[in-house]
């Protein structure tokens, strides 16, 4: 991969990063399975499954804590499920990263903001490992969203690295949304709207769910009318 | 002017995801789906602009086949070639459909940036196991918006038709050198030389011939006494339109694909009963009221196919069918008001070929109803006819040809 791609990664990334941060901070007290499961997971990715990796930090835990889970202590096994969610935020949009399609990628990219969302909301101080898997678990029922303002703002930069990698995979084409003025400007209107949306609902949420409807019916009839009758 | 397939996804994508998090009320979700929504929506009407200015005139386009005909399960060589008279500088995929064929060799697509006076070359070798008018084409160019989202598809190049035959060899072709500047299927106008499909009616004397359309040197003697002569076929001199209609393009277990024997038959009789200079088209129904042609020519390497969009006025027609469509007879009369045309229709019975498969009974039983089926279709066209089965259509094609005599 190269270092501009590393970079680009890492911004799509920042939400999951900060989630993964703070599931962390929320714990009550160090789990050591929790982390195991946590660091394994993302280095089986990162070493790009090197079998040593793989053995050394995924199956000697999960072996282990299954032996102490037939011992009855159940703790381990939970810590280690615990720290595999919390990973699979981070390293859905980083294993999707070579995929062709830019639709799957925005796909499993909104997923991992979903899981994100989830994992913030379920990790209300303090918690162990238990409480935040049964928080996430039943948490998803009454679930409706989370409106962390450092959330919000990492998905900023997330989504503007997102939109460059997408539309990057669009072929054929000569320019990228960088290198292309129109492309800049129209990135720079489209966000006004946005904007607006978000400012609207820090004041008046119902309005701002209905202004969203009534925008996105506005884009597609519009979008479809103009492809057809222009 | 449409999407590129890849943004379609991603606004359906962001569309769905906007739906599911306005249920949910997923603040971040909605904010980003909308987001990437009113860029591509924006982006759209701000880049479509520059595409509308594309036309299919701005390109230069060749499309070549060799060899037309063609022989089935050999290679056909096809050469594409385009190039932008103006613009450039825009992503673009050229593609040249492949129709029924299959690929052999190199690849139909072009895919890169086009740019005015660079010359895009495109060629593949095709085949196909089936006999009759195949299509290669059209040639359509897709271009792009820089960022590749917007496509403006054109097509630059009508589709053209590649006859396939069992074996070209079959086809009688003429054997004297042309003196037309632009030669064309057909016999020689020098009454010594002549093909051996020229000799074979045969005439009992009370028939008295012309004297100078006996070919003296074939004059034969029956046991009984009776003198036979053997009489020049007729050359046809008027330009010709073959068409083939529905019902055709079936299978039959020994005989392969019905169309491939028709043609076959049709293209003997006819180029060995044509005067040179006759042009001769071939057209296909291809159901719903569309027709597609081709003309057929004559080069230094023997036939030729060549593009043809239509067909001209007050042509003689040999139209041969089995009425399998509903509508093709509205179509028939319809075809024949508008364009003055002299009609020969030829209804095929295929039902002879069941005495192969069946009790003789009870392939006599189907025989006879789909002539009477036949019959009263081709009464209903109001047009002159013959009825005939596939032994017998060299015999019919060639006394309607000569001697408009129907059989």
């Amino acid at each position: 991969m190269k270092p501009f791609e590393k970079i680009l990664l890492t911004l799509i990334c920042l939400p999951s990063i900060y989630s993964s941060i703070m599931a962390f901070k929320a714990l009550k007290a160090p789990d050591l399975f929790l982390f195991m499961g946590f660091v394994g997971l993302v280095l089986m990715v990162l070493s790009k499954y090197i079998v040593d990796v793989i053995v050394a930090m995924l199956y000697v835990p999960a072996i282990a804590s299954f032996t102490l889970f037939l011992l009855n202590n159940p703790q381990p096994i939970i810590g280690l499920a615990a720290g595999y969610i919390i990973a699979s935020t981070l390293i859905l949009p980083i294993i999707a990263f070579n995929q062709d399609s830019p639709h799957t990628y925005l796909a499993i990219y909104l997923i991992s903001i979903f899981l994100d969302m989830n994992l913030l909301a379920a990790s209300k101080p303090p918690i162990t490992s238990t409480l935040l898997l049964r928080n996430l678990f039943y948490g998803l029922r009454g679930f409706h969203g989370v409106m962390d303002p450092i959330f919000s703002i990492m998905i900023a930069p997330s989504v503007a690295a997102l939109l460059y990698h997408i539309f990057r995979l669009i072929r054929p084409s000569t320019s990228t949304m960088i290198s292309s003025h129109r492309s800049l400007i129209v990135l720079l209107l489209s966000a006004l709207p946005i904007l607006g949306l978000t400012i609207l609902s820090r004041y008046s949420p119902g309005y701002a769910w209905i202004s969203s409807i009534i925008l996105g019916l506005i884009l597609t009839i519009s979008l479809v009318l103009h492809l057809n009758l222009g | 002017m449409m999407l590129n397939k890849r943004a379609v996804y991603i606004y359906q994508v962001s569309a769905t995801f906007f739906l599911i998090s306005l249920i949910l009320n997923l603040q971040p979700i909605i904010i980003t789906t909308l987001y990437i929504m009113t860029f591509i929506t924006l982006y759209v009407i701000a880049g479509s602009r520059e595409l509308k200015k594309i036309l299919k005139e701005d390109f230069i386009q060749t499309l070549s086949i060799s060899p037309n005909p063609a022989t089935i399960n050999h290679e056909v060589r096809i050469r594409g070639s385009v190039s932008l008279k103006k613009w450039g500088g825009f992503p673009a995929k050229i593609e040249i459909d492949l129709g029924d064929l299959y690929l052999v060799r190199g690849s139909n697509v072009w895919t890169g940036a086009l740019s005015a006076g660079r010359e895009i070359l495109i060629e593949f070798e095709a085949k196909s196991d089936d006999v009759g008018i195949q299509f290669i084409g059209p040639l359509r160019a897709a271009v792009f918006d820089p960022l590749g989202i917007l496509v403006r598809e054109l097509e630059i190049h009508p589709r053209t038709a590649i006859l396939f035959l069992r074996s070209t060899k079959l086809i009688s072709q003429p054997i004297t050198h042309s003196r037309s500047r632009y030669p064309s299927p057909g016999l020689s106008k020098n009454p010594f030389v002549g093909l051996e499909h020229e000799y074979r009616i045969s005439l009992p004397e009370i028939h008295e011939p012309q004297a100078r359309r006996i070919d003296w040197r074939r004059v034969a003697r029956s046991a009984g006494e009776e003198v036979y002569v053997k009489q020049f076929d007729k050359l046809k001199r008027a330009d010709l339109a073959i068409f083939i209609g529905s019902g055709f393009d079936i299978e039959l277990p020994d005989d392969g694909i019905v169309e491939a024997e028709i043609l076959q038959q049709v293209l003997l009789v006819t180029l060995s009963h044509i005067r040179e200079g006759t042009r001769i088209w071939l057209t296909k129904y291809l159901g719903g009221g569309e027709f597609v042609t081709a003309l057929l020519g004559y080069s230094s390497f023997g036939l030729k196919l060549m593009e043809a969009e239509d067909i001209p006025r007050n042509l003689r027609v040999i139209y041969l069918t089995r009425f399998i469509e509903d509508d093709e007879i509205d179509v028939i009369k319809q075809l024949m008001r508008s364009r003055s045309l002299d009609p020969i229709l030829i209804a095929i019975n295929l039902g002879g070929e069941l005495i192969k498969y069946y009790g003789r009974e009870r392939a006599l039983k189907i025989i006879e109803a789909e002539d009477r089926r036949l019959r009263l279709n081709a009464d209903r066209t109001g047009l002159q006819y013959s009825i005939t089965d596939i032994e017998g259509l060299q015999e019919t094609l060639r006394r309607l040809l000569s001697f408009r005599r129907r059989v």
